[in-house]
């Protein structure tokens, strides 16, 4: 089982509880600030979400003081069934060592990071550095579900 | 190929990245080796697991072959002492390869080991850009993380 360490805030209890549920779940950590983030919204998520609808998709807004980022996502088509949470903390503004570098005991030291979970909880795949496409999203769904 | 047979024994699981005095001695050369600048794969693998084979057969060595820049080090894990080292050559494992054995690896540095084989990409001196930590990683996976893991974005 994946180490993920007790919920801390509202945010990480979402997650915390998201992933343990049977099925395939792609968490998204990002900010309405970071220009990668952005940069990976117009390279098809919105579509991915729409295409892969037995996944749950949620997205953490990261050292933006706590903001959802609610409305940029709503602009790149992001669909309503997807969860919106802000995890509190420092801003883009703030230095960076005082930025929080985990996220349920495992490292975030990057957005856009995701995240994509199986099995009630194990961590398939992360990608913790530059930017998923929507091909990589997919395989990475795909061999998330296959019963290797 | 340089084969290092250290402590099977694991202790309990540090915090991410930290050094700390529990760590096997596994664990510590890992830790020193991703802590280095440049690019890292450690690939945790099983001789006797079907899915460790198919990577291999797919031409795993290739990937190796073509990146002489990156490190890769190769962690043989619950297979008790034996590191499998025969088994890599026989797949064309290049010599530069780090071998690694710890049969008890379900954490290793504070992560734990669900599923065999594992691959984790580190990058920005010890940070862990990619983990694939289940299934298999194709070649093409695996290429295109290097490449990501060697790109400079343009934030951090």
């Amino acid at each position: 089982m994946t180490n993920l360490a007790s919920p801390r805030t509202d945010a990480e209890r979402t997650v915390h509880d998201t992933v343990q549920a049977d099925g395939i779940h792609v968490i998204v950590f990002w900010a309405a600030w970071c220009g990668n983030s952005i940069s990976q919204l117009k390279r098809g998520l919105a579509d991915a979400i729409r295409q892969h609808d037995d996944v749950t998709f949620t997205f953490v807004s990261m050292w933006d003081e706590g903001q959802t980022g609610e409305a940029t996502l709503r602009e790149h088509g992001i669909p309503t069934r997807a969860q919106i949470v802000g995890q509190p903390g420092v801003g883009e503004e703030a230095p960076k060592e005082d930025r929080e570098m985990t996220f349920l005991g495992l490292p975030v030291t990057w957005i856009p990071t995701t995240w994509v979970f199986n099995r009630n909880g194990e961590l398939a795949t992360a990608f913790n550095y530059g930017e998923v496409t929507k091909h990589q999203l997919d395989r990475a769904i795909r061999g998330a579900k296959n019963s290797w | 190929m340089r084969v290092l047979l250290l402590a099977l024994a694991l202790a309990a699981a540090p915090a991410w990245g930290q050094s700390d005095p529990d760590l096997t001695d596994v664990e510590q050369t890992v830790l020193d080796t991703v802590s280095e600048e440049g690019i890292h794969v450690v690939r945790f693998w099983a001789p006797w697991c079907g899915n460790s084979m198919a990577e291999l057969r797919a031409g795993l060595a290739e990937v190796v072959e073509a990146h002489p820049d990156v490190t890769f080090t190769f962690i043989t894990i619950r297979n008790g002492v034996e590191s499998g080292e025969s088994t890599l050559q026989r797949y064309g494992i290049p010599d530069r390869v780090q071998i690694l054995v710890q049969h008890d690896a379900s954490d290793f540095l504070g992560q734990s080991i669900s599923w065999t084989p594992t691959t984790w990409l580190f990058n920005r001196g010890g940070k862990l850009a990619y983990a694939f930590n289940y299934g298999e990683v194709s070649n093409a996976m695996l290429t295109q993380a290097i490449a990501n893991a060697q790109n400079e974005w343009h934030h951090d």
